[in-house]
């Protein structure tokens, strides 16, 4: 049989209660200045709580028990004996605030996961709007020096034809004079070489099928469907996509399509109103890849459908009624076609068909 | 589904009704209720601290040191909790301060304990709970300021 010393109890006692203290307080203190670093951050208010109830625990609990040594060591049992009830039922409560607490992070993470979700969506529909905006910009510059150089050789074409004819004409009539004929020859030289700078020009045009590339449909429709996702959630409006199992591939110009199809997936989602749905759908037919945007919106009116690929028509005020007559000639320019079926009441689809010119 | 709920609510309620027996308006508090309280405390608390570490460790919070931290600190002040409520069993059923009566007079801290048996033995181990309490607080300090040393640096 041994005796232990109680001390022992004592000192561990004592020196964890002003430990649990000074810890529990300078952790509080840290998540009070975590929290005003980023205070936006639901994830930093939730610790400051947790850290909050846990100092209070610290502080009722290690308090009481420095209190009890205290008192006993100042001959004070009675009141010691007094008010330990109620330090002890504080100590409780401490415990069950720490629990409902702690019980909500999960809460907390689904917020936070929510936050950095979106944060990240946003992200990335940012860098496609800005990577588009680029192609965009490109596109339209590279369609004005195509047409501007289309113009001036339709322009500079026939009177330097007319001029090559005349001069040839000329030497052959003044066959002796041979000071003359050099001279013509020399004419003649400029002449072919105007020529060969106007078939450049025209040749200009046709590099613009240079740019086009093998594309996945599938991809294009789906980044486009990702670009407009918000503008769907944000009005109320279903936005489903079905796509081909598989890549979608076809000889185009990327951008082009997908500024396309961003085009009719926002007339659609501009048509339709809260709980209305929008399908979007891929897939091979006859060769050709398709895309088919259908909603439940109000329909086009047959007045209004009449002249609905007519440029600088529009039904929507400020807007230049060049959208859809732009879309029908990026689609044409692919030698694809584009079919509208819509009834009042009744929904619009819209078909986008788009030969693959593989193995050509 | 809803109609049912709904139905079983109402047969509850019904039934509370019908077989009423006297009751009194205000319930009394007598003494063991106190230390339950405090044990099932000690229960959720140790509870609510594995839940805790559970979701630290299952957003992969924990795979960051500094969290990782405040994961260990929530397992020890699970540990602790169970250690409290044993030791708090242990006094309140086993023990007692009556194993000090023979030094009557004497503070806590200037007594001995008499080991005789295995309760004497675990009532002295149990009591010194405070081990893993200050260590959880420690590891608590430790794991929020390294999350404001990265915040300051921009590494968050």
């Amino acid at each position: 049989m041994i005796a232990l010393p109680l001390w022992i109890i004592c000192a561990v006692d004592i020196v964890g209660s002003i430990g649990m203290m000074i810890f529990g307080f300078l952790a509080f203190k840290k998540t009070l200045s975590i929290h005003a670093l980023d205070p936006n951050n639901p994830r930093y208010s939730y610790l400051c709580w947790v850290c909050g109830t846990l100092m209070v625990f610290a502080f009722v609990r290690g308090g009481g028990h420095i209190l009890r040594y205290v008192l006993l060591a100042l001959h004070e049992a009675g009141l010691w004996f007094a008010i330990s009830p109620y330090i002890g039922a504080l100590n409780t409560l401490s415990f069950m605030l720490i629990v409902g607490v702690t019980l909500f992070m999960r809460d907390v993470e689904r917020i936070c996961l929510r936050i950095n979700r979106e944060r990240e969506k946003l992200e990335h529909m940012s860098r496609e709007i800005l990577e588009l905006n680029r192609d965009l910009e490109q596109i339209v510059s590279e369609r004005t020096v195509s047409e501007l150089a289309l113009r001036i050789a339709h322009r500079v074409r026939n009177p330097v034809m007319v001029i090559g004819g005349l001069i040839r004409r000329l030497a052959k009539e003044c066959p002796g004079d041979e000071r003359l004929a050099d001279k013509f020859r020399h004419i003649l030289e400029q002449v072919d070489r105007l020529e060969e700078i106007v078939r450049e020009f025209e040749d200009l045009m046709e590099s613009q099928l240079a740019l086009f590339r093998t594309e996945d449909l599938n991809r294009l429709v789906q980044s486009a469907v990702n670009l407009v996702l918000a503008e769907a959630e944000e009005k109320g409006v279903e936005l489903k996509a079905r796509y081909s199992e598989g890549p979608l591939p076809f000889k185009g110009h990327g951008q082009l399509i997908k500024v396309a199809v961003v085009h009719i997936l926002r007339n659609a989602i501009e048509a339709c109103g809260p709980g209305d749905r929008i399908e979007v759908e891929t897939g091979l037919e006859k060769g050709k890849a398709f895309v088919i945007v259908k909603d439940t919106g109000p329909g086009i009116p047959p007045e209004i459908m009449a002249h609905i690929f007519k440029p600088f028509y529009t039904t929507k005020g400020k807007r230049t009624g060049l959208g859809l007559p732009y879309v029908k000639q990026i689609i044409e320019e692919h030698r694809g076609t584009i079919e509208i079926k819509s009834e009042p009441g009744q929904g619009t689809e819209v078909k986008i068909t788009l030969p693959t010119y593989l193995g050509h | 589904m809803k109609m049912k709920k709904r139905g079983y609510f109402f047969w509850a309620v019904f039934w509370v009704l019908v077989w009423t027996s006297p009751g009194w308006a205000l319930q009394e508090h007598p003494p063991p209720e106190g230390f339950i309280a405090h044990q099932l405390a000690h229960l959720f608390f140790a509870g609510a601290m594995v839940v805790f570490a559970y979701r630290l460790q299952t957003t992969h919070l924990s795979q960051r040191p500094h969290w990782n931290h405040l994961r260990w600190a929530a397992y020890c002040l699970a540990f602790w909790n169970l250690w409290a409520f044993l030791g708090h069993l242990l006094t309140h059923v086993a023990v007692r301060e009556a194993l000090f009566s023979w030094q009557e007079g004497l503070h806590y801290c200037y007594r001995h304990l008499l080991i005789e048996r295995p309760a004497e033995f675990f009532y002295f181990v149990l009591k010194n709970d405070n081990v893993f309490a200050l260590a959880a607080f420690y590891l608590i300090y430790r794991g929020v300021s390294r999350i404001e040393t990265l915040l300051r640096e921009g590494r968050q």
